[in-house]
């Protein structure tokens, strides 16, 4: 069965390491941040200018002057910073953060990412998006492996306009994890009860299945 | 994005070039501020405000409070008084675009 949005997310905190400087995006990547495994220690990143956002505030915290990238209130963790854009850029694009998790409409074989606009229909805007597919050292993007109406999300090309180019490593679907790498998707667990062939039924770019792929363990 | 604009290359990486932006004026919330100008933002409030402090050719400062000179830490400053052409003390409902919490 496909993944929930929970289950999703709870399959990327496990690519989490100690240590990781982590920037999760809108979407089911912040939900990543509820399932950071008890033994590592990961500060999460919020583009707006804090370094070290802890959980939601509680109906007593709840402060207007803390709020992360997704206009969401937050609580500062112990240890956190808070700084201006300038720098909060800086630490993206230096290459500082270790990991990016964000959402996408397209991804294709050779790792790039539409993310931001679908002409004529939907402007979400770029938001730190782009530099942080520029920057971060590492990127995970999570998305239904297919939209609604059952086209596919993993592309030989994408269609939209690109937030990045030649930049994802690594896919996580409500059906398969997958790693991009030389011109194609490489098909590395899937979800519990789902099917190779469905799998390649809903991939349109060149997906390659190496012998017996294994489920996802949670 | 890319499309028209320059291209450059630092140590094997393209970078498109930008344009800074500036305008006549420039209108940024701060928390508190002194006579000088000097500002102190509060907590993520603080976003783009010290960036856009320093892109306008007249620069207005809406603060919750004004404080005399000498109250702020000088080390704490994060807006030096010298981008700040006008201070205006606002009267502020906060309102929460979008409210979380975990109980």
């Amino acid at each position: 069965m496909a993944l929930s949005r929970e289950q999703v997310a709870m399959r990327v905190a496990q690519e989490l390491q100690d240590g990781y400087y982590v920037n999760l995006g809108i979407g089911i990547p912040t939900l990543v941040a509820n399932y950071v495994p008890d033994d590592i220690e990961v500060m999460l990143q919020s583009e707006n200018g804090l370094l070290g956002m802890g959980p939601y505030p509680t109906k007593a915290e709840l402060d207007a002057d803390m709020i992360n990238a997704g206009k969401e209130t937050v609580t500062a963790a112990k240890g956190a910073a808070i700084f201006n854009s300038a720098d909060s850029f800086a630490m993206i694009r230096g290459g500082h953060v270790d990991l990016t998790v964000l959402g996408a409409f397209e991804v294709d074989q050779n790792g790039n990412i539409a993310s931001w606009m679908i002409p004529k229909k939907l402007i979400k805007g770029m938001g730190g998006a782009m530099d942080l597919v520029a920057g971060a050292k590492n990127i995970i993007v999570t998305m239904t492996h297919a939209s609604k109406h059952g086209d596919s999300k993993l592309l030989e090309a994408c269609s939209l306009p690109l937030t990045g180019v030649n930049c994802v490593k690594k896919i996580v679907t409500d059906l398969a994890v997958l790693e991009v790498k030389d011109g194609a998707f490489h098909l590395l667990e899937r979800a519990p009860g789902v099917s190779v062939d469905e799998i390649i039924s809903k991939t349109a770019g060149k997906l390659l299945v190496d012998g017996e792929v294994p489920e996802m363990v949670f | 994005m890319a499309e028209g604009k320059d291209v450059k290359e630092f140590n094997g990486r393209p970078y498109i070039l930008e344009e800074s932006i500036t305008g006549e004026f420039a209108i940024v919330k701060a928390w508190k501020a002194d006579r000088y100008g000097n500002l102190v933002f509060r907590h993520t409030a603080m976003n783009f405000n010290p960036m856009a402090a320093t892109a306008g050719k007249i620069t207005v400062a809406e603060v919750e409070e004004i404080v005399e000179p000498g109250e702020l830490e000088p080390s704490q400053i994060h807006t030096p008084g010298i981008f700040i052409n006008r201070v205006i003390k606002g009267s502020f409902e906060k309102r929460i675009e979008r409210v979380t919490t975990r109980d």
